[in-house]
């Protein structure tokens, strides 16, 4: 998994006060009307609507017209940013947003920059747009990374012509979610954004642009779900130990659950590269060391883990017959890992991205909207995995279970 | 003491014990390894079978798991083809119904429907609140709390899966139709437009009943399996779950488990299995199998690892049957063993006898062989060369040996046999010769006798003649004595009238004026002192020889005889120019004890001596001295001359009386001869001896050495410390007042003398009485004390004056001793008396000084 390498600046300009706030002090020069308090008070008490961020609210119209244009920014190619802007299509489908994309819509690309081209060029929408030339994509290499987040701070903070940016993943959103600029950021598909250091709160970003997801219970209720089924003593887990990478890998929860089940963690690092082969390799090394120290393995998000390189990754632990948990979901349980519980379909969560942008496009600051969804977590188990490593499922797991897999990796 | 068996037997008898011992060795030590071996080999049969019975049950349990699979997955499409089939029927409500009658009735209906085992249809609105439910009770109410393995409310969350999704599959803790919560899986669906979720649940247990059968059957399998799986004739495989209890057993009926039983214990043999397990070892048991019927059988159980149903698998052996093998192997090895061993001894047998055979035949030939017998010898030979060649190696170097050896002793008897004629022939030849020598001695002892008695007669005139000599010698030694005598009491009627002669002639040369008489009163003078002095040498020696000259014992300094000696003849050297000088040693005593006169004349002969007989040069005089003791001395007076020295052959009768070196009629000197005589005589009377020394031509040395006491010498001999003697008066003992306790005069005044130059103030005393005495009367700072006096000795007058005894003034005075005991007893006896010091003589003045003066000050309180 890439890391980001550029922090927020140390220099927070002053946030400049919001237009209702300036409006509310031209009233008050008019305050010495009787008739002015009573206007000023329903002005606030109208116009304060829009500040919640739990009302729902239909599309409306961008004001001073025109088109929301909208950007998006990723550290690299990676299946889930595209899941996941396609997920926000769709829940802006389902909240009006935007029309349904026709059959030629991408549908199973796991490409984000294809998918973002389609639909600048295809999407029908009367308010939004997506900027063709508002797409930057790091490509997981370091020496790429500071250039691209330049280029965007640029375009954002000169050029001005976007409205929000999204951010696909932790690197994407340790770079915008910054007061280097004032573009509204809407920051997805991070695994710990408050261990990566994008922001500080979990309900809310504390930064009026800046809008990230947060599932704080996410990998604790795995890691759960995990122990209460094999009850291993020695949990393997393998990761890049960087402030980020241990995000990736949600150490930190992991790190909590063991301490509060009372197993521990035999871990292994492998550092980031910028060659994936190299990466592959080391993540296969720390396969090799932990199968030979630990009873249960919890393969946590990485560049090196994808559906191809699962089962050569998790071979050592199936000749040991020891379980094995994703993080990633039921893509990787297809392959051969014994169980997993993420997030399945995208439908909940882009219609929560959906509602969350369509929330800021009403007028609320993104800094104002509750960050809190918790994905609907479906189970994966593959029960031959179950048969190799002598794992019985319980019957409530396999009728809780919405993919039930029988077979090897191809 | 001899063996009663034969080599033959003795050999075979070791051999036999050897072998017989190797064998039971063998049998040991192949039983010990092989046991081990089989034992671990069926050890590990065991395990393999025991690998073959896991994965029989991991079999067992992946078909289990499949079962389930398949039972849950047909159950789930069951109830949701039912919740579709409930939501076709809401459809028909809403097509001829408005909805809200619609929802009613389709609620009613819903919660008609007669669930049948654990099945039953609930509902509940977008906000949780139960609306179908079997139990009454349960509608209304909000459904919240019933989680689902993902630890997730799950009627909250199949509300939202179902709609986003329209559909969903869950299991939850929940209340169907009993009370206690148990685990349903439900299919949940959404009718969006009388909002509400339906569900329809079943009780997993229910499921887990419906595929009992199938489950039965599957471990009706299992056990054919384990049957099928080669456990020997009496081994069988059982399983135990985790807590020991008997979960498949191929000879226990189900609800037989309670059979298994350790009689002893009374205790589950399954948990002595499991515990034995913990210890890697198999579990020996003895229990009553059904098919043994109900005899007690030993058994061996071998207990598997864990599978992932947590089973064990266990396989029972009899005891007996695991023992076999071994046995019978020990067996086949004992028969193996016994035959080895008899055939071992047959052989041993063979060779033996035929190895010992020529040993025999050696030992048979050497005990008969007799070397008197020329034609056993011979046939012996013979034999001995054919075992030489026949018999083995050792033997037949044996033989050769010994055929070496009889060739040898047949040469050795014959050359005995001519020694022993020859001796018989020189003992006869002895025997005459020893006649002839006897009659030798015979005739030699006759001659002895006769020359002894001759002797005896010789030895008996002998004594006679030495009896004469005595008497002769006696009656000599009488007239000497009678004339010593004579001559010495006719001293005085000698000397008075030459002395009158003498005297006469002196007046006579004084009175003399006529110049013609003068050369001859000269003469008569000359010839009356030279007759008085040979008068005086006669009459010395005579008298010396009578034994009537005793020295007379006068202190004097010991250079005064010398000097005097010195003017004597000092104008007789100077008229024949010679030097006559006189040295004198820088440390003699000041004072000496002995006969000043004897000394004077010793040295007045020697000078006339030496200056009668030196024609050139001179004569030189010397006076020494050496210290013997704290109040002796030897004296040594040497005279040198360079006259004509004495020929050594003429040194023996030296000091011969009456003797002169030249006895011929034209001597040059003059004299009696009697000079050196007395001399040493007189020298002899002191103690002391006089010696020379000469060389012919170059001159000679007399030496007169005597002992005398010396009161200056005490002082002389006081060892003084090199560089550190004091000498004047000392800051330590100004003014102090030393009380000297010592009988011997002489050396009390040397103290006395000393201490009062140290300026000290003294006093002397010469006894312990005195000294007390003394002390009463004056005070003192210090005593020096003399042990051994007449009276009251050193350590009682010391105890006394410790005892205040006669009123002295200060009991706690320093007391030092100054004894020549130097023994350790007599120091302690000293301290012990409550002296302060004890030192001997001769006594460093340096230390004495160093005692006194921190003596004094210690008790001046200094």
């Amino acid at each position: 998994m890439p890391t980001p390498s550029v922090h927020c600046p140390a220099v927070t300009p002053a946030p400049r006060p919001g237009r209702f706030v300036r409006f509310g002090r031209a009233l008050a020069a008019l305050a010495a009307l009787p008739v002015v308090p009573v206007l000023i008070l329903v002005l606030i008490l109208a116009l304060a609507a829009p500040l919640s961020a739990e009302v729902p609210s239909p599309p409306k119209a961008r004001p001073g017209g025109g088109k929301w244009r909208l950007g998006c920014m990723q550290g690299g190619q990676y299946p889930y940013y595209a899941f996941a802007l396609r997920g926000l299509v769709a829940g802006l489908v389902q909240t009006g947003w935007m029309q349904a994309p026709g059959p030629d819509f991408p549908a199973t690309t796991e490409s984000t920059a294809e998918l973002w081209a389609w639909l600048a060029a295809n999407s029908q929408s009367t308010y939004i747009s997506f900027a063709a030339d508002a797409f930057w994509d790091a490509k997981w290499e370091a020496e790429t990374q500071p250039k691209v987040k330049a280029a965007v701070l640029t375009r954002l903070n000169q050029t001005q012509d976007l409205d929000a940016v999204l951010a696909l993943g932790t690197w994407a959103g340790l770079a915008l979610a910054t007061t280097a600029h004032r573009t509204p950021v809407f920051v997805f598909q991070t695994s710990d954004p408050v261990a990566a250091g994008i922001v500080t709160g979990v309900r809310r970003s504390g930064l009026d642009h800046v809008f990230v997801h947060t599932d704080p219970e996410r990998h604790k209720r795995q890691l759960r779900l995990f122990h209460d089924l094999v009850g291993f003593k020695h949990l393997g887990i393998a990761y890049d130990d960087t402030v980020v990478g241990r995000a990736y890998a949600a150490v930190a929860d992991a790190e909590a659950v063991a301490a509060e089940r009372g197993f521990t963690l035999e871990r292994c690092q492998a550092a980031r590269n910028d060659d994936v082969q190299k990466v592959l390799a080391a993540y296969l090394a720390c396969s090799q060391d932990l199968a030979q120290r630990v009873d249960a393995m919890y393969l946590t998000h990485t560049w090196a883990l994808s559906p191809e390189t699962t089962p050569e990754l998790i071979a050592p632990f199936l000749e040991r017959r020891i379980p094995t948990f994703a993080q990633g979901g039921a893509r990787f349980v297809q392959k051969g890992v014994l169980l997993s519980m993420a997030q399945s379909d995208f439908t909940a969560l882009g219609l929560f991205y959906a509602q969350s942008l369509g929330r800021f496009m009403n007028g609320v600051r993104p800094g104002d909207l509750d960050q809190v969804f918790e994905d609907i977590p479906h189970i994966a188990i593959n029960i031959r995995t179950a048969k190799r490593v002598g794992f019985s499922p319980p019957l409530d797991l396999l009728s809780a279970a919405e993919d039930i897999y029988d077979q090897d990796a191809p | 003491m001899r063996s009663p068996l034969s080599i033959q037997a003795r050999s075979f008898l070791f051999i036999g014990l050897l072998t017989a011992f190797s064998s039971l060795a063998l049998i040991w030590g192949v039983r010990s390894v092989l046991s081990e071996r089989i034992l671990a080999m069926q050890e590990d049969r065991a395990r393999g079978l025991l690998r073959l019975a896991n994965l029989a049950i991991e079999n067992y349990s992946d078909r289990l798991i499949d079962v389930q699979t398949r039972s849950l997955a047909d159950l789930k499409d069951d109830l949701r083809d039912r919740g579709e089939l409930a939501l076709s029927v809401a459809r028909e409500f809403k097509v001829v119904l408005p909805l809200p009658q619609a929802r009613k009735a389709f609620l009613d209906w819903l919660g008609g429907i007669d669930g049948v085992r654990g099945r039953h249809a609930l509902a509940y609105s977008l906000d949780l609140t139960g609306l179908v439910h079997p139990d009454p009770g349960m509608i209304g109410r909000v459904w919240t709390g019933y989680l689902d393995p993902r630890g997730k409310d799950a009627l909250a969350f199949m509300r939202d899966l179902v709609l986003a999704h329209g559909h969903g599959f869950d299991s939850f803790d929940w209340t169907g139709r009993r009370d206690s919560p148990r685990k349903h899986v439900a299919s949940f669906h959404l009718e969006r437009d009388m909002g509400l979720v339906l569900a329809l649940a079943e009780d997993i247990e229910e499921l887990d009943r419906d595929i009992t059968a199938e489950k039965a059957a599957l471990l009706e399998g299992l056990k054919r399996e384990f049957l099928s799986i080669g456990s020997g004739a009496s081994g069988y495989i059982f399983v135990l779950d985790h807590a020991g209890a008997v979960v498949l057993h191929p000879f226990l009926a189900p609800g037989q488990e309670g059979a298994f039983v350790n009689e002893a214990t009374g205790r589950s043999l399954g948990l002595d299995l499991l515990d034995a397990a913990r210890t890697g070892r198999p579990a020996i048991f003895s229990w009553r199998p059904p098919q043994s019927g109900g005899a007690l059988t030993e058994t061996v159980g071998f207990i598997g690892e864990a599978n992932p149903l947590h089973w064990h698998p266990c396989l029972a052996v009899a005891a007996s049957e695991l023992a076999g093998p071994v046995q019978a192997l020990i067996r086949r090895i004992m028969l193996i063993v016994a035959g080895v061993l008899v055939l071992s001894l047959a052989v041993a047998w063979i060779l033996v006898r035929r190895e010992s055979a020529p040993l025999a035949a050696l030992a048979r030939l050497v005990q008969g062989f007799d070397p008197r017998v020329p034609a056993q010898s011979g046939t012996a030979r013979e034999e001995l060369k054919s075992l030489e060649t026949q018999a083995g190696q050792e033997v037949g170097a044996v033989a050769q040996s010994l055929s070496g050896m009889l060739a040898v002793l047949e040469e050795a008897y014959g050359e005995l046999t001519q020694a022993v004629q020859a001796k018989e022939r020189a003992v006869q030849a002895l025997a005459l010769a020893n006649q002839e020598l006897e009659s030798q001695v015979l005739a030699r002892t006759r001659e002895l006798a006769l020359a002894n008695s001759e002797l005896k007669a010789k030895v008996r005139e002998l004594e006679c003649a030495q009896e004469a000599l005595l008497l002769a010698k006696s009656g000599a030694e009488t007239a000497n004595r009678a004339k010593s005598m004579f001559l010495a009491n006719m001293s005085h009627e000698i000397r008075t009238p030459l002395g009158a002669i003498v005297g006469m002639i002196d007046v006579l040369g004084s009175a003399v004026r006529d110049p013609a008489l003068e050369v001859p009163v000269r003469l008569m003078a000359e010839a009356g002192q030279t007759l008085s002095r040979i008068v005086d040498d006669i009459l010395d020696f005579t008298k010396i020889e009578a034994g009537k000259h005793a020295p007379t014992i006068t202190d004097f300094d010991p250079a005064e005889p010398a000097q005097s000696v010195l003017g004597l003849f000092g104008v007789q050297a100077r008229d024949k120019g010679l030097t006559l000088e006189l040295a004198l040693a820088p440390d003699l005593p000041a004072v000496v004890s002995t006969d000043f006169g004897w000394v004077r004349q010793i040295l007045t002969n020697l000078v006339s001596n030496a200056i009668k007989f030196t024609g050139e040069g001179g004569v030189f005089l010397e006076v020494a001295s050496q210290a013997t003791g704290p109040c002796s001395a030897r004296l040594t007076y040497l005279v040198r001359d360079t006259g004509c020295g004495i020929p050594p052959e003429r040194s023996a009768e030296l000091f011969q009386p009456f003797h002169q070196l030249d006895q011929s009629y034209s001597k040059r000197h003059q004299g009696t001869g009697l000079g050196l005589a007395i001399s040493r005589r007189l020298a002899e009377k002191l103690e002391g001896e006089l010696t020379f020394a000469s060389i012919p031509g170059q001159g000679s040395i007399f030496a007169l050495t005597i002992p005398c006491q010396c009161p200056d010498v005490v002082l002389a001999l006081l060892e003084p410390e090199e560089g550190a003697a004091h000498t004047g008066p000392h800051i330590g003992l100004a003014g102090r007042r030393i009380l000297v306790v010592e009988d011997h005069t002489l050396f009390g005044l040397s103290m006395e003398q000393w201490l009062q130059a140290m300026g000290a103030v003294t006093g002397r005393v010469e006894s312990g009485e005195a000294a007390l005495d003394l002390l009463a009367r004056e005070p003192f700072d210090a005593v020096l004390m003399d042990i051994q006096m007449p009276g009251q000795n050193g350590f009682d007058t010391t105890s006394a004056i410790r005892a205040g005894a006669g009123g002295c003034l200060c009991p706690d005075i320093p007391v030092v001793a100054l004894t020549a005991y130097a023994e350790p007893r007599d120091r302690i006896r000293a301290m012990a008396a409550g002296m302060n010091e004890y030192l001997t003589k001769p006594v460093a003045l340096d230390r004495l000084l160093a005692v006194l003066t921190l003596l004094c000050a210690r008790s001046g309180g200094e």
